[in-house]
């Protein structure tokens, strides 16, 4: 199907005259009563003439532009603007014309005319803009809610507050956050069209020169947002090379309880000012902003303390031993916190005292940070009990009978215990002490893996536990492993449901001879998380000891 | 991801002042305390041995031994006992790790 | 320049040096050798990217061709993160610009690219924590909360981790942290990075600093999940990947009779080589790129070659998955050019 448009002047004077063919032709109007009709029209009408000359004008274009005269170019004066030459045949343009907008269109009659229809659009463009304004500030709280309430870090909420003010807000703008303890204050600034942030700190007596803004920090209730003197504001809160401010808003960040800091907000000298509009948005932002904010710094405060709390529950660092290397690596179930019941520690003689260094590797009932705790415990009670006792097996048992006292519920653990000797020609002795635990393997030089033949309860359950010791001797390589059941009893491997086993792992660490000890408890790490697909349940620890390989 | 087992448990009175309960499925951290709160009810009542069948259990983690120390200490509170009657080889290697066929009654391998 | 160019033909004979010295696991030997052209006025990027990564390449080279074995490759690697904390240790910089997060996908090990981008941020001037091999996603994001970083450089060096690395760039992005792609297992132009929906994606480790240093978007925009996943072809193929390979193992045994005979050991290995086969495929439908998997095959059937395995064994595994996948197309297809590459022939089972 093809459709034609009529287009041109020429076709629309023929079809104005059209009558149906064979019927009389009726009386056409008169000059004088198309006039009328012209005139009473509410559209404005300019004709003119081929050279651009005005014409005819009808009451409402002269109502709309006074300046357009018959006899004179329509293009000319206070109207030049709304008569393009390059204004497309049939098309409307929306032009402002003094305190109006004008919606203009041009249409061509023959060569000889053609004609300017005005239509006064002010008010229906005033609803337009206003909804227009409406949907801006309604997408801006909506992406305000998006990216405020992604982070939980203080630092990234503020700058996410900042980019979003000056994305709609202002030219410039600044999150002063409260003081924290100390007598400064962090700040971060956004400038519009910049991509960089920046960041300082001013001191408590700075805030003080700002009307509003310590008020504002230290979270006197209902402050309102003030308007600010831009020629009394100090030098630091506008950014260099922004110029004198034209206009400045101080903005408290309500908090959930707390002070979460204050907005300023700067616009450009002959750029508008903060109308009531504006600022009720800014108090909306602001409450947004600052709900984020204050959230964000209670969970730093509080993962701030749960860091010291844990802080020794973490594995340490292994320090690099006369003649033998260690390297130990602990997967927690629990995987946001890295702690659980699974714990390797090392206790170094102080200093100028005479002992061998003593590795522990334990497993604790339980999982997560309950667990977590009992490990700390038992790691800190064989600390203390060190000062009397450095025989592993004397050890094991103290530990037994501290743990039957301990309030724990369930106060079980398992573990190991090596006390580290170096012999001669580059050597290790260990002298083990197996509580309950499953048994280290020995990584002999040729690859041959052995376990430990030694035996003894678990400690915390039985009053009397037994523990024989045992030595391990390690030539120069050689390299014994202790490790928790969380790597033998994983299930999972290629079907997902075989439990990896004593035997997978005595094969996988023969294939690390000849591997430095840090480079064997990786792949034996990586083979146990590749096993378990993802699918992680237990915590998994694994501590080598290595007599350092023959140079 | 691997379906865990729950775990279930069967009581049988088999004689005067004994009971036997039959474990399967996984006696691990998620119902290693189910255990141990039925065997406080059971000792409550007037129960001098509790033989426990362990021969369907699928896996024991430690805090699912843990519950059997529990159920062993509870019964010498109680002046009762508690006897393994049936377990799976895995298990007794367990019990063999953490010397615990020192302390629990278990039937001959 | 021609003072320059004299560097590089000294570097280029300290990187055969270099090579010699980890491959016996020489550690002090290796940390001697950079320590010395640290000395010498070896910028410290240059030892890291023109010395010690180009070594790290060829070790890997060298154990794919069997020249080299798994204990010697370790060995080696281990001794390079040792020069790479050497280096690391004598040239700290003042942190002049913005802080990141550099980690490496959950279940990825391969941490020493990863850990010379994270040197050479911090040479840059970057803030750098450096989380390490294998990251557990809910572990990072607990870092991106505490610590408020301005990016995060992730690396993924195995195609076969992009699901989860996926998985981990999503739950950055959440938390309004843009992302940084990096590592071979986005492509080698990156395209997966894109796919995926990352903020940046950047080769090696200097590009990846000079696109930091222009500037990621300070929150990320959020992206949509590929389209192609709808079928759900990759999740089908994951949840029933224990299931396929228990057949895989008994259809393998029933075509190939040697394997009653095998140890426990040997059907260990055989189900983990049947088990990549499965997760390249499903991280070919994953990224909806055959390539994926039949550069994997390539590359497999050189291991294989070097090791004296002929190429109908891997061809065998691929026949199995192809005749047992009957209702995955996009699977069946991208086998049926798995086993061109293994064979360069079976055009004729593309029917």
């Amino acid at each position: 199907m093809t459709t034609t448009r009529p287009a041109g002047g020429t076709d629309r004077m023929r079809q104005s005259t059209h009558h149906v063919e064979g019927e009389p032709s009726p009386a056409g109007p008169g000059e004088h009563l198309l006039r009328a009709i012209v005139e009473a029209c509410s559209e404005g009408v300019v004709l003119c003439d081929s050279d651009g000359v005005v014409v005819m004008v009808n009451a409402a274009a002269a109502r709309m532009a006074p300046e357009i005269l018959p006899g004179r170019p329509a293009a000319s004066g206070g109207a030049a603007a709304l008569f393009g030459p390059d204004h497309p045949e049939g098309d409307s343009r929306e032009v402002g014309c003094g305190h109006l907008r004008l919606r203009v269109r041009r249409e061509a009659f023959g060569i000889a005319h053609h004609a300017w229809y005005l239509r006064d659009v002010t008010a229906e463009s005033a609803r337009t803009d206003a909804l227009l304004a409406e949907r801006r500030r309604t997408e801006f709280l909506v992406e305000a809610g998006r990216r405020l309430s992604a982070s939980l870090n203080t630092r990234r909420c503020a700058r996410s507050a900042v980019e979003l003010a000056v994305s709609l807000l202002a030219d410039a703008a600044m999150v002063v956050l409260p003081p924290a303890g100390r007598r400064q204050a962090g700040w971060l600034r956004s400038v519009a069209g910049q991509h960089d942030l920046q960041e300082g700190v001013v001191t408590s007596a700075s805030t003080a020169q700002v009307p509003g803004l310590a008020e504002a920090l230290a979270g006197f209730p209902p402050v309102p947002s003030r308007w600010l003197d831009p020629g009394q504001a100090p030098q630091w809160l506008l950014p260099d090379g922004f110029g004198q401010a034209g206009h400045l808003l101080v903005t408290p960040l309500p908090g959930n309880g707390v002070p979460a800091g204050a907005l300023v907000l700067a616009r450009r000298e002959g750029g508008p000012a903060f109308d009531e509009e504006a600022e009720i948005l800014v108090r909306v932002f602001a409450a947004r902003a600052g709900a984020a904010i204050s959230a964000a710094a209670l969970y730093q405060e509080q993962s701030a303390t749960n860091a010291i709390l844990t802080r020794d529950l973490l594995p340490p660092a292994l320090p690099v031993l006369a003649g033998l290397d260690l390297a130990g690596s602990l997967r927690s179930a629990q995987q946001a916190g890295l702690i659980g019941g699974d714990f390797y520690d090392l206790y170094l003689p102080g200093p100028g005292a005479a002992g061998e260094p003593l590795v522990v590797l334990g497993d604790v009932c339980g999982k997560g940070a309950r667990a977590a705790v009992l490990a700390g415990q038992v790691r800190q009670s064989l600390r203390a009990l060190l000062l009397l006792e450095r025989r592993p097996e004397h050890l094991a048992s103290l530990l037994n009978r501290s743990l039957l006292a301990s309030p724990s519920p369930n106060p079980y653990v398992t573990l190991v215990l090596a006390a580290l000797r170096t012999g001669q020609r580059g050597h290790v002795l260990l002298d083990l002490a197996v509580a309950g635990h499953p048994p280290p393997l020995i990584l002999r030089r040729d690859g041959s893996v052995q376990e430990v033949t030694a035996g003894g309860s678990l400690l915390g359950a039985l009053r009397e536990s037994v523990v024989t010791p045992v030595t391990v001797d390690l030539a120069p390589g050689e390299l014994c492993l202790f490790y928790s059941d969380g790597i033998t009893e994983a299930v999972g491997g290629p079907t997902g449901r075989q439990m990896y086993g004593g035997q997978r792992l005595q094969s996988a660490l023969s294939t690390c001879a000849g591997m430095p000890a840090s480079a064997a408890v990786e792949r034996l790490e990586q083979i146990s998380t590749e096993w378990l697909a993802g699918d992680v349940q237990d915590d998994r620890v694994l501590l080598a000891v290595q007599a350092r390989p023959a140079r | 991801m691997l379906e865990k087992t729950p775990l279930r448990t069967e009581v049988q009175s088999t004689a005067e002042g004994t009971t036997c309960l039959v474990l399967t499925g996984d006696l691990d951290y998620d119902t290693a305390a189910e255990l141990f709160t039925l065997a406080q009810e059971l000792f409550s009542a007037d129960l001098r041995l509790l033989e426990l069948d362990l021969s369907g259990l699928d896996f024991v983690d430690s805090s699912g031994v843990a519950a059997l120390i529990n159920v062993y200490n509870t019964a010498l509170a109680r002046d009762s006992a508690m006897r393994i009657i049936a377990l799976t080889p895995y298990l007794r290697h367990l019990f063999k790790v953490t010397a615990l066929d020192q302390v629990f009654e278990l039937p001959p391998a | 320049m021609s003072g320059t160019r004299l560097l590089s033909g000294d570097l280029l004979a300290a990187g055969e040096d270099y090579l010699r010295r980890i491959g016996q696991a020489d550690e002090f030997g290796a940390i001697d050798l950079v320590v010395g052209l640290l000395a010498d006025g070896v910028p410290a990027e240059r030892l890291l990217l023109e010395l010690i990564a180009p070594a790290q390449r060829r070790v890997g080279e060298l154990w794919a061709a069997n020249r080299w074995s798994v204990a010697r490759e370790h060995g080696a690697t281990a001794v390079s993160e040792r020069a790479v904390a050497a280096i690391a240790a004598r040239v700290r910089p003042e942190p002049s610009l913005g802080r990141v997060a550099v980690a490496c996908t959950d279940g990825e090990y391969h941490a020493l690219p990863t850990r010379l981008l994270a040197e050479v941020l911090r040479l840059r001037g970057w803030r750098v924590d450096f989380l390490g091999a294998n990251v557990p996603g809910p572990h990072l994001i607990t870092h991106l909360h505490q610590s408020g970083p301005d990016a995060v450089a992730l690396g993924c060096a195995l195609a076969t981790r992009l699901p989860r690395a996926h998985a981990t760039l999503t739950a950055c992005q959440a938390v309004g942290v843009p992302v940084l792609a990096g590592g071979s297992g986005f492509g080698a132009d990156g395209r997966f990075a894109r796919l995926l929906g990352a903020d940046a994606w950047a080769a090696g480790a200097d590009a990846a600093a000079d696109r930091l240093a222009d500037g990621l978007p300070s929150f990320p925009v959020p992206s949509q999940a590929p389209a192609h996943l709808a079928d759900e072809e990759y999740t089908h193929l994951r949840r029933r990947r224990g299931e396929l390979l228990t057949g895989a193992m008994a259809a393998l045994a029933g075509a190939y009779p040697p394997m009653a005979a095998y140890t426990a050991h040997q059907l260990d290995t055989t189900a983990e080589d049947l088990g990549h086969i499965l997760d390249f495929l499903a991280a070919a439908l994953y990224v909806d790129d055959v390539e994926v998997f039949t550069g994997f095959v390539t590359w497999t059937r050189g291991v294989l070659r070097a090791r004296g395995v002929p190429a109908r064994a891997l061809e065998a595994g691929l026949r199995i998955f192809h005749d047992e996948l009957r209702d995955f197309p996009r699977a069946r297809h991208t086998l049926v050019r798995g086993i061109e590459a293994a064979h360069d022939r079976g055009a004729d089972l593309e029917t």
